[in-house]
């Protein structure tokens, strides 16, 4: 076991160096330049010049790499030239929405996917099992910022119930944090229960073929009594797996509602800073968001293979 | 390679039953074909927009901007006056080629990495590291990245959408691919002395077929979502050309007061989409015999 | 019925009563106005960057010495009185007394000359127009001088122009920035930075100690006060959330609405919008140096089959949202307007160009345009334009980018024959960037008579005789077309009718705007 453990976690190291390499071409290739972008348009060509090479971003590509991968090894992500912080204090400045959207997202997702999938399992073949696989069709299909912007022009404008886009941070009021989250979590949570959904409908036709649940039915238990305690109980792994896929595919899911709904999230960081040539945080922040899932999938894997000797000798 | 042993033991590898079966299966599931049809009936209007719409779809009018839907323009106009009608219809050609050189490349790509890092232990390892380190990346945010970097046209969108992709398809084909790989057979045609790749792609791959083909449907419908979300967060496809995304995205603005310019492209993604769905979820049934039970 | 809507319903006629009463407005509960804006700020460094919400904000923290009124002529802001020497050479500017920054230290001279110095080192405006000066000189406590080897009538202009502000700030914080950006931001004006989260929002707090002009409220001169006791502005670069926004109420007011979205909101009941102008022209830019364009000829044929009034209607959405205008200082800036070159605009002829473009030589060389989406007004103009000379049989082709690699590409002459960019108000002829051939401007144009012309503007301290001399430069230089000037697209923008006295000048200012909740 401590030699899976062992490989597995210096498995993690080439990925960073995959993920180090590809972040820093890529932002170091993209045209525009981030000093034009700071003086603006009417700014002269010495003067752009002058700024990037206080910058250093006149030096060779290679220098640019080794100086940001040694500062990287002291754990300096640098400075975001843009919002003039280290990017490390940006980044977690970005992450309480991001993680506050996706966290309420999830609560949205499983309050609808949980019963309703139940519902759709015992009902099978029955019209409230078709309307449910038309929904979970619809909410798998629908690209999010359509749904977000219809979503917008209903409650907000039309009926004015809720604020549009913006966002207020729980610790200044908990309650505005709450109203302004409201929409973007449901339509990101609606699509995501899709997916729950499914897994807990299927999850929970495959335990009630089992043969306890057969038993405990001709024993004579209610048959609510039996989906609820037995076979829900049962079918939780699978479900608590979606559950966890859902998690990391929605960091990537929130971006678009973040620009939606204009939620300063780590996703709204990235997008702004592509969009304005911030080297530094483009990089840094993707390397975070890498490290959080790389970890992630790390401990999962450590998990299973504690479950499930057999992974071990893969 | 002719010999007969040799070809005794790769027609072992292939179920002979299977073709029979899989048409008697979708027969019985017709979500394949509602879904394949309406595919099919978009790749239609695709290929034939230029007979199909009724107008230029680039020839701008801008007296008559944001007319609502009615006579002469049955989707309305958009804010140069163009008819929407005819932007959708040619739009469906670039949001469909987009989707299908994606699952085309992303496949090609996919499959020779997964299966050469199924065969080859030493490879595995430096394949699936990389494919670990590309997968990390959140997928648009990637996209976005790579197309910023690359600038924006419709081949840079498809590379970008192909990095994303292939690493998940070289995962798929891989773990099943890693399952043949221990099957009896393999060994056998080792030791006959069968080449390595007459045994990953004549032999092994098409065992692997239907988890592929199913994660490949899945991809055509999340390239065409992500291809919109790309031109929604203003780095798509480049937006004087029609495509569902940019129609839709340009109509944004004007959602108040032209609902049309957003509401068709939106909803020809929707059906599209929900097509595909369909029809992934369909032949995943049909071709995965573990789900028959719970169906 | 949400918070406002009740509001509107119980306060409706008490917020009539109190509309003229400033008094009470102050100490009302909910005296914070929410600003909605285009663009997120890059800087809150008033010398360092043209960049137009920068002005926005720092406006409402910075003051300059001398300022702009209603009709375009100086007027005094932190300077009580200033006097030009017979010569020309000597510029001497005295302080208003009793001026204190927002730290609650005296404004002197001494910060005056730091903060100049400063600004002239970073500001084009102020690196061209003090170019000559050789000295900036604290006489005393409240008095200096700046010192030149020619006279320049650029010089008192460029001390007022908001675009790169002259702002004055303590010499502390100005000599320890140098060229980097400053990092605390002490000004002067009726508001003081109480916060800004990066790409989120500033907030303004009142300014307790500041000293007001007795002047009327004239421009951005004369009387100032803050009669909302704080301003948060957000920054909302995605135009729906903006318009969602007022029309939920979360924001008092908006900027940047979208022309095609201003019939809905006007319609709006409590909603105001406001048209500003002069706001902006809206300029197409030929590559003179290189490429197809650098033969006139082509160039001329390709403006005469332009047909402005369409390009400005897609861009603006309605006819009384722009104008097409020879003018390369606005219409309103009665001095320097001249209608020189109108005879040359807006000429609707496709037949005519195409038979100039046969003898100017025009073989189907490709045409590429650089444009972006980030400024949709430009944008729809420039597929407006590509259609019109597609249709004169020229090659046109459309490269999209965002805006930061478009100002890159755009330094590559080979790169490009068309791009288009907006110019917003200069202050003074002298300001224009892209006239004066030595300022560099891409698109490499050059004219011998124009530039002499701008240096005997610059060196002409009377100002009727500089205006002569600068009709004959707008003459000279719209012959020439190196730019075809598509039209002045106004300012649109909105708030609930709670935001009382707002008065568009230059650009947004929230001084002697009241709420009335």
């Amino acid at each position: 076991m401590l030699a899976y453990v062992l490989k597995r976690t210096f498995s993690v190291v080439p990925v960073f160096l995959v993920v180090l390499l590809v972040s820093f071409l890529l932002t170091h290739l993209t045209p525009g330049d981030p000093a034009r972008v700071i003086l603006g348009d009417t700014a002269t060509e010495e003067e752009v010049w002058e700024l990037r090479d206080r910058m250093g971003l006149n030096a060779p590509l290679i220098v640019q790499f080794f100086r940001y991968s040694s500062d990287l090894l002291q754990g300096d992500f640098g400075d975001s030239v843009f919002l003039k912080i280290p990017v490390t204090e940006a980044f977690l400045q970005h992450l309480a929405p991001t993680v506050s959207l996706t966290l309420l997202a999830q609560a949205v997702a499983i309050v609808i996917a949980i019963p309703f999938g139940i519902l759709a399992a015992m009902k099978r073949g029955h019209w409230p099992d078709h309307l449910f696989s038309a929904t979970v069709l619809v909410g798998v299909s629908i690209p999010s910022f359509w749904l977000g912007l219809l979503v917008i022009r209903f409650f907000a404008v039309q009926l004015g119930w809720l604020p549009a886009g913006g966002y207020v941070p729980m610790t200044e009021d908990p309650w505005a944090h709450l109203r302004y989250m409201i929409l973007p979590a449901s339509t990101l949570g609606f699509i995501q229960s899709a997916l729950i959904a499914r897994m807990t409908r299927s999850a929970m036709l495959e335990v009630m073929t089992q043969n306890y649940i057969r038993t405990a039915r001709a024993k004579g238990t209610s048959r609510w009594r039996v989906i609820l305690i037995h076979a829900l109980r049962n079918a939780l792994i699978p479900i608590l797996t979606s559950i966890g896929l859902s998690l990391t595919i929605m960091i990537s899911g929130s971006t678009i509602t973040e620009a939606v709904f204009n939620i300063p999230g780590v996703g709204q960081l990235i997008v702004n800073a592509v969009l304005r040539r911030d080297y530094e945080v483009i990089q840094g922040a993707i390397l975070m968001i890498t490290v959080i899932f790389v970890l992630i999938n790390l401990v999962v894997d450590l998990l299973y293979a504690a479950i499930n000797p057999v992974v071990r000798l893969r | 390679m002719s010999d007969p042993t040799q070809q005794a033991l790769a027609a072992l590898a292939r179920p002979r039953s299977k073709g029979s079966r899989f048409l008697r299966l979708v027969r019985r599931n017709p979500f394949v074909p509602i879904g394949g049809g309406v595919v099919v009936l978009f790749a239609l209007t695709a290929l034939f927009a230029p007979w199909l719409a009724p107008k230029n779809p680039q020839m701008i009018d801008v007296v008559n901007r944001l007319l609502p839907p009615g006579p002469g323009h049955w989707m309305g106009t958009d804010e140069y006056g163009r008819d929407i009608l005819s932007r959708v219809i040619h739009g469906s050609r670039i949001s469909m080629s987009v989707a299908v050189l994606v699952v085309i490349l992303s496949a090609l790509m996919g499959v020779v990495l997964g299966i050469l890092s199924a065969y080859y232990r030493k490879l595995d390892n430096i394949i699936m590291r990389m494919v670990d380190g590309l997968m990390a990346f959140p997928e648009i945010l990637l996209a976005i990245s790579i197309v910023a970097t690359l600038g924006p046209s419709k081949g840079n969108v498809v590379a970008a959408l192909c990095v994303v992709y292939t690493p998940l398809i070289a995962r798929v084909v891989r773990a099943s691919a890693l399952v043949e790989r221990e099957r009896t057979y393999v060994e056998a045609m080792e030791v006959m002395g069968a080449h390595p790749l007459r045994v990953m792609f004549l032999n092994i791959l098409p065992n692997c077929t239907a988890p592929l083909i199913v994660q490949l449907t899945f991809i055509f419908a999340q390239s065409i979502i992500v291809e919109a979300s790309l031109s929604f967060l203003g780095a798509g496809t480049p937006p004087q050309y029609p495509s569902w995304g940019n129609i839709l995205s340009e109509g944004v603005i004007v959602m108040q007061e032209a609902w049309w310019q957003t509401a068709f492209p939106g909803l020809c993604i929707l059906v599209v989409v929900m097509a595909l769905n369909l029809m992934g979820d369909g032949l995943r049934d049909v071709l995965d015999p573990h789900n028959i039970s719970r169906r | 019925m949400n918070r406002r809507e009740l509001m509107k319903f119980f306060g409706i006629g008490g917020a009539m009563a109190l509309g003229g009463n400033s008094a009470f407005a102050q100490s009302a509960a909910a005296d914070r106005l929410s600003v909605a804006l285009a663009v997120n700020l890059p800087s809150l460094d008033p010398h360092f960057t043209t960049a137009v919400v920068t002005r926005q904000i720092g406006c409402h923290i910075y003051e300059t010495l001398l300022t702009y009124n209603a009709d375009y002529n100086l007027a005094p802001m932190l300077a009580e009185t200033w006097s030009t020497s017979e010569d020309g050479l000597t510029t001497s500017v005295t302080l208003r007394p009793g001026l204190r920054f927002h730290d609650g230290s005296p404004v002197t001279a001494m910060d005056a000359v730091a903060s100049l110095e400063r600004w002239r080192g970073l500001s084009t405006v102020g690196k061209s127009a003090f170019a000559d000066v050789t000295a900036i000189t604290a006489v005393d406590e409240r008095s200096l001088t700046i010192t030149a080897t020619a006279a320049s009538s650029a010089l008192l202009e460029a001390l007022a122009s908001p675009t790169q502000a002259a702002a004055i700030m303590p010499a502390a914080v100005a000599r320890a920035a140098g060229k980097n950006e400053i990092t605390s931001f002490i000004g002067t004006g009726p508001y003081r930075l109480q916060s800004w989260q990066k790409d989120q929002y500033v907030t303004l707090e009142r300014f307790a100690d500041y000293v007001a002009l007795e002047a009327p409220p004239s421009g951005l001169g004369g009387r100032k006060e803050a009669l909302i006791a704080e301003i948060r502005f957000d920054f909302v670069t995605n135009a729906p959330s903006r318009i969602a926004g007022l029309q939920s109420g979360e924001y008092d007011f908006v900027d940047d609405v979208p022309p095609d979205n201003f019939k809905t909101i006007a319609a709006i009941p409590g909603i105001t919008t406001y048209i500003g102008k002069p706001s902006r022209q809206n300029i197409m830019f030929f590559n003179c140096g290189r490429g197809v364009f650098s033969n006139p000829a082509i160039r001329k044929a390709a403006n005469k089959a332009l047909d402005l009034d369409s390009i400005m209607l897609a861009s603006a959405a309605r006819p009384d949202f722009y104008r097409i205008d020879p003018g390369l200082m606005f219409r309103e800036q009665t001095l320097w307007h001249s209608d020189a070159g109108a005879e040359l605009m807006n000429l609707k002829d496709p037949e005519g160009a195409k038979a100039d473009l046969k003898a100017a030589g025009y073989a189907g060389q490709p045409v590429v345009i650089l444009t972006s989406r980030e400024y949709q007004y430009l944008y729809r103009a420039s597929l407006v334009i590509q259609q019109q000379l597609m249709m004169i049989g020229m090659n046109v082709k459309l490269e999209v980018y965002d805006w930061p690699t478009l100002l890159e590409k755009r330094r590559n002459a080979s790169a490009w024959d068309i791009f288009f960019t907006f110019a917003g108000i200069y202050a003074h002829p002298t300001q224009i960037t892209f006239v004066d051939s030595r300022k560099g401007y891409p698109g490499g144009y050059a004219n011998a008579e124009v530039d002499a012309r701008l240096d005997r503007l610059a060196a002409t301290v009377d100002r009727a005789a500089a205006a002569a001399l600068f009709h004959e430069v707008q003459a000279l230089y719209r012959a020439d077309v190196p730019t075809v000037k598509l039209g002045d697209m106004f300012a649109l923008a909105a708030s609930g009718q709670q935001v009382k006295g707002f008065d568009f000048f230059f650009d947004l200012h929230f001084w002697n705007v009241s709420l009335s909740r």
